[in-house]
């Protein structure tokens, strides 16, 4: 019998129907891929499974759900949870007031027997030490050392997803795993480990739905594959089956182009310098940062997560607390200082695209020319009070127009808000924003994380050209190691926050790999 | 920014200072040594006026032998602190008399210390809103205002001004309150007996979140509909303070009747709704205060419209209870002699007083009720 | 329109339309009422608007607006002090509250960048205590007119000071005229929309929308290179000043300077005029402000005499409380509901 049986879900939101006669079936013990380009409804039929209300505050949906062979009505989160269900989410479920043992227990904590017995579960005094052991083991098998006592909020993206995948594991009566896109914010290495603890969970009979974007993940640990395009199933493959291409195109319904750089020999001309340079980002600490930035390069910055690489464009700005000197062709950078920093040429695009990259309220030109407006006086009308100066929306909506169609833009106009735009075309408009500034150093964290196939070209195309028509020096940090190498003319490899090898995107994996874990390069010639 | 800030405070500071050039001097007050003294007993200025200019000014009538002992702003809070102060009082040998005019509940347990402590203490509460009958039992003499008498001197009062029809304002908060429930029925009943019509309206409640400020709107509309309604021999009557002011600014407007405000003084509403320009060395003064308001009232055509108590009850009380206690501790005042109480009273208010027992069967628990000044 | 008129609002016109049929079939006159509900709205209006630039900057509803407010009240009784008379007293007030406004905001949002996250609560404890604070200095304030200190101490200010003599109504009685029975104080009205339509440009400058930014996303404005402690600080030396400006358009209406306890609960009316006007405690409209200003003193000025006519009068102030009350409540829980789905 199988585990969970889904027979014709459809759902609809408004006049749009985003799910339409669904069929899916999970054995005991498979781990099922679930794949879709943005917007396919794989996010949505997670939703169904675990209860969340959207749906039901949407109109509910449509079709049955077996689980064991009993018809079941999935209608909150905590029902979901009864019936052994558990999910990982895209964007983090936890409390960063709270620390990691406390997120991991949380509803489930353990009691002092004596005080249980005495007052009931509710009002028993919880046991914390042994709270604080059984998050210590969920977080060891998942191969991450750390101490649970530490704040969410002061973890690092990717550490916050292990903790979620922690509080999953840690349940015993789990049956059914949703992950939702868990390797999306991890680097190689971590995905690597995750891949190990799903497969040692689904040996003991747990059935897991593993909704990701990374292809050759997919492939390597599911035991059959299901294709979502438009809301409705596409194909459904078994793993000998599985060929990576094939998927790729059920998905997109096209064919893929990637982007390429031609290297050329860059200049060896330093616009910028790093000395001693260290910076206090909480869970990517860097120290010791001693590197040339040369002019017209793109230099990419990669480590495993935790190791310090989005912390040096995040400590440019003076986000978090730094140390060492920075010098702008010879002169010291005050980093603190954001306005000086831009007004130096200087731009930077966070990781944190939703949080801190982007007014999701307002408009896509807003958006695009909010910066300029308020560091260069651009697009602003003249007026003696630079305060009271007020936008000349001539010249804003040319340059986003200009903008759009540069960057493929996908919106219905120029003042469409930005928060319903998908996070490929935000990522643009973040791009778009830096174009206003006409950057010399473009520092961009994690470009391609969270968006899809296609959009991760269209973003990596665009900072090649960036590069090549305008010679903006570009600083990528990045955990997708395959795409630095294919744009990179340099690879800062960091390992626990220090440089651990500068490498050529022409070198040999093996160096790579060497790097990465922080042993010596030279052992290969 | 930061330079405009100093800027401005400097020039703030300029405006103040050439607000205050001229400070009241303080008087120097001849000593004298009097044999015995007299503790008295009020709320704050800001709690309440009255009461602290009443007692000020006996402690300049009488210099060196009054104590004047301000209550807690916040009595309700700090009651432990306000028992204290007073048992304090007991602790002077030379203290003979205690007269407390705080409108608080909550005090007597304070006498009772102090009856204790000193039986042949004198005191005179003017009020305080205890329980009447242990009130007769410890205190020596007890005096307020006859509060629900005025629900039947009032409407006469507004007859005899020419009204024809008498408005109440009032609001549920106050409404509540048995005292004025039964007031405003006393008037209703007062006026069918006149043959005037009585008006209820109900304002916004300013007890309830958003303050007074909706109340006095809403009276600033309906008073003009009101009176359209009923015609100029309307006299309007409101349960609440802050009411008074605009009631009189209206009186003044629409030429309507204003018998009495809900307390009784020339010093509240009248000050604001008529700009009254009292100077200070005439603050206090109520012969002087009472000629501007008539002064005012004749310029707006409103002579014999508008009446109140010459004095208001707050400032009388003091000043006569401490005369009273004087004559006991004295020996020449007896507290149940009510002809004697009424010429002591008339002396310190310039008009008559009239004096009701609370209860038959109480010598010293006296109710009062002041002749009123037609402007 | 469609995002002006939510449930919220819909609830309150309904309402709002059910006491006018009401107030006709009792022959209650409504063009006085009208022209009533036009002056109240000018009257709060400015206090309401007072608390827009504080909303958009994301520092929350300013229940701190008393301090607004005494710095008004402060600024009249210098104009009052000094003896000035009508239009030049009125703009003699307003310029002392304004420039008292500037260095009291200053201070106000000092102590607000100094609690981000709950700045609501703070407002609430810093007004409370500041008119606690100014009950001290009114009771010693150096005034010297006659007209403004105790009638019986002569020292210190009274609870009220007639407006009358100064320039009480002077906003109210330019370029009034009747049309169909209804008071329209066109002076009044016009100084109001051009109050708001000040505001409204303010917003369409650099240090408007960054100001806007700062409410919606501080990380991001702070990438954008904005400083956002400064753009809070001038958001409330703004709200503070507009709050000054209101209470001198409110009281030259109303023909009184309120001291003491007054101010303590002015900001709670303001905060439910402009909750009913669909705003989420969030970026506010100056639509929003208008709307929720007039629909909210409507209210007041119908509700009043149709429940006297109608019912028991205690009963029928409980009803109007109760209806305002819970129709506030709504449009809070409307508005959390709309930007939990958002």
């Amino acid at each position: 019998m199988p585990q969970i049986k889904l027979s014709k879900i459809n759902k609809n939101f408004g006049n749009i129907q985003v799910l339409k006669d669904v069929e899916l079936e999970l054995e005991p013990g498979e781990i099922h891929g679930l794949v879709g380009a943005n917007g396919s409804g794989k996010s949505t039929l997670l939703n169904i499974l675990f209860g969340n209300p959207v749906i039901r505050n949407t109109g509910s949906y449509s079709g049955s759900i077996l689980i064991s062979g009993q018809p079941v009505q999935l209608r909150s989160a905590s029902e979901a949870v009864r019936y052994g269900i558990g999910m990982i989410h895209q964007e983090f479920a936890l409390i960063s007031g709270l620390t990691i043992a406390e997120n991991i227990k949380l509803g489930r904590e353990k009691a002092r027997g004596i005080t249980e017995k005495l007052l009931g579960y509710d009002l028993s005094y919880v046991d914390r030490e042994s709270n604080i052991q059984d998050a210590k083991a969920a977080m060891e098998k998942l191969g991450m050392e750390i101490d649970p006592r530490i704040l969410v909020l002061d973890l690092s993206i990717s550490m916050k997803q292990f903790t979620e995948i922690a509080r999953e594991i840690d349940k015993t009566d789990l049956k059914l795993l949703l992950l939702d896109e868990p390797t999306a914010v991890l680097n190689k290495e971590d995905s690597r480990m995750l891949m190990d603890v799903l497969r040692t969970l689904a040996q003991k009979g747990i059935s897991m739905l593993f909704v990701s974007h990374r292809l050759e993940e997919i492939m390597e640990i599911c035991d059959r594959v299901t294709v979502l395009r438009d809301g409705a199933v596409i194909s459904h493959y078994r793993s000998h089956e599985f060929e990576g291409i094939q998927i790729a195109q059920d998905m997109l319904g096209k064919e893929i182009i990637q982007a390429m750089q031609k290297k050329s020999a860059p200049l060896r001309e330093p616009i910028m310098e790093f000395k001693n340079f260290g910076a206090a980002m909480p869970g990517e600490r860097l120290d010791d940062l001693n590197i040339e930035i040369y002019k017209g390069e793109i230099l990419g910055i990669t480590a495993l997560s935790g190791h310090g690489k989005l912390a040096i464009g995040n400590g440019v700005m003076g986000i978090y607390d730094t140390w060492g000197s920075v010098k702008r062709k010879g002169t010291p950078l005050e980093n603190s200082n954001i306005r000086e920093m831009i007004s130096r040429g200087i731009c930077f695009i966070s990781e944190d695209r939703r949080g801190k990259g982007l007014l999701l309220k307002h408009s896509i030109l807003e958006n695009i020319v909010f910066t300029a407006m308020m560091t260069k006086d651009g697009f602003l009308h003249p007026f003696p009070l630079s305060d009271l100066r007020w936008p000349d929306r001539n010249l804003s909506s040319v340059f986003a127009a200009e903008c759009i169609r540069e960057l493929s833009i996908k919106c219905e106009s120029a003042q469409q808000k930005v928060e319903e735009l998908s996070g490929g075309n935000q990522q643009k408009v973040c791009i778009a924003r830096a174009l206003a500034l006409n950057p010399e150093i473009l520092f961009i964290s994690e470009p391609t994380r969270g968006i899809d196939l296609g959009a991760k070209e269209i973003v990596l195309n665009i900072l090649v050209s960036l590069n090549k028509k305008k010679g903006t020096t570009i600083v990528i940090a990045s955990s997708e190691l395959d795409e630095l190498q294919r744009i990179c003319d340099r690879i800062v490899v960091l390992y626990e926050g220090r440089v651990s090898a500068v490498l050529s995107p022409e070198d040999d994996e093996r160096k790579f790999a060497l790097a990465l874990s922080g042993e010596s390069v030279d052992q290969i010639a | 920014m930061k330079k405009l800030i100093p800027l401005l405070l400097s020039v703030l500071l300029l405006l103040l200072a050439a607000g205050c050039s001229n400070k009241v001097t303080q008087e120097t007050v001849s000593k004298k040594t009097p044999e015995y003294k007299i503790g008295i007993v009020t709320p704050t200025l800001s709690a309440s006026e009255d009461e602290f200019r009443g007692a000020d000014k006996v402690v300049k009538k009488y210099p060196g032998m009054i104590k004047h002992l301000t209550l807690p702003d916040n009595f309700e809070s700090e009651q432990e602190t306000a028992i204290t102060q007073i048992v304090s009082l007991a602790d002077d040998k030379d203290m003979k008399g205690i007269v407390i005019c705080a409108g608080y509940s909550g005090i007597l347990p304070a006498i009772q210390k102090v009856k204790e402590k000193r039986p042949e203490m004198v005191v005179i509460t003017a009020p305080i809103w205890d329980d009447p009958d242990m009130m007769a039992k410890y205190i020596d003499l007890c005096l307020d205002t006859d509060w629900l008498k005025r629900g039947e001197t009032i409407p006469t009062k507004a007859h005899q001004m020419g009204a024809k029809t008498f408005i109440h304002y009032s609001f549920p908060t106050h409404m509540a309150k048995e005292l004025l429930a039964n007031r405003r029925d006393k008037m209703k009943a007062t006026c069918e007996k006149l043959g005037m019509t009585f008006v209820d309206i109900s304002t916004p409640d300013p007890f309830t979140g958003s303050g007074p400020s909706p109340m006095l709107q809403f009276l600033q509309e309906d008073i003009p509909r009101q009176i359209a309604k009923y015609g100029k021999d309307t006299c309007i009557f409101g349960t609440n303070c802050p009411m008074q002011d605009v009631i009189i600014a209206k009186a003044l407007e629409l030429g309507f009747i204003m018998a009495e405000q809900c307390c009784p003084t020339p010093t509240q509403g009248f000050p604001a709704a008529m700009n009254l320009e009292i100077k200070p060395e005439d603050a206090g003064n109520f012969d002087k205060i009472n000629e501007m308001i008539k002064v005012k009232a004749k310029e707006a055509n409103e002579t014999g419209r508008l009446s109140t108590w010459p004095v208001p009850v707050g400032v009388f009380f003091p000043e006569f209870s401490v005369e009273v206690a004087k004559g006991m501790i004295e020996g020449s005042v007896d507290k149940t002699n009510m002809e004697q109480l009424g010429k002591i009273a008339k002396d310190v208010a310039g008009v008559d007083v009239h004096f009701n027992k609370m209860k038959p069967e109480y010598n010293n628990y006296y109710l009062i009720i002041m002749d009123s000044i037609i402007y | 329109m469609k995002k002006f008129i939510r449930p919220p609002q819909i609830i309150i016109l309904v309402f709002l339309a059910v006491l006018t049929i009401t107030a006709i079939y009792l022959h209650i006159p409504l063009n006085a009422m009208f022209g009533d509900s036009l002056v109240r709205l000018v009257m709060n209006g400015v206090l309401v608007l007072s608390l827009l630039p504080m909303l958009n900057a994301g520092i929350g509803l300013n229940f701190g607006l008393p301090v607004g407010v005494v710095a008004g009240l402060l600024g009249m009784c210098l104009a009052v002090n000094y003896h000035q008379t009508g239009w030049f007293g009125l703009a003699a007030a307003m310029l002392f509250s304004a420039m008292i406004a500037v260095v009291f905001g200053y201070l106000y949002a000092l102590l607000l960048n100094k609690v981000k996250g709950r700045e609501e609560i703070a407002a609430t404890f810093v007004g409370f205590s500041f008119v606690s604070l100014m009950c001290l200095f009114w009771s010693v304030a150096p005034f010297n007119n006659p007209a403004m200190l105790w009638p019986i101490g002569g020292k210190g200010m009274r609870l009220t000071v007639g407006l009358k003599d100064y320039f009480g109504k002077v906003l109210n009685n330019t370029w009034q005229f009747n049309i169909l029975g209804i008071k329209i104080s066109l002076g009044l009205l016009l100084f109001f929309f051009l109050l708001c339509f000040l505001v409204y440009l303010i917003y369409k400058t650099k240090i408007g929308r960054a100001m806007i930014a700062v409410g919606e996303n501080e990380d991001f404005a702070r990438l954008s290179g904005i400083n956002v402690n400064r753009v809070r600080t001038l958001s409330v030396i703004f709200s503070t000043v507009l709050g000054a400006l209101g209470i001198c358009v409110y009281a030259q209406s109303y023909g009184f300077l309120e001291l003491y306890t007054a101010p303590l609960m002015m900001a709670f009316p303001a905060a439910s005029a402009i909750l009913i006007g669909g705003s989420t405690g969030g970026k506010t409209t100056i639509g929003q402000v208008v709307l929720g200003g007039y629909l909210y003193q409507a209210i007041y000025v119908i509700s009043g005499p149709v429940a006297n006519q109608l019912l028991m009068p205690e009963f029928a102030e409980i009803i109007r409380m109760l209806a305002t009350n819970l129709i506030i409540l709504y449009a809070l829980l409307y508005g959390e509901g709309l930007r939990k789905n958002a």
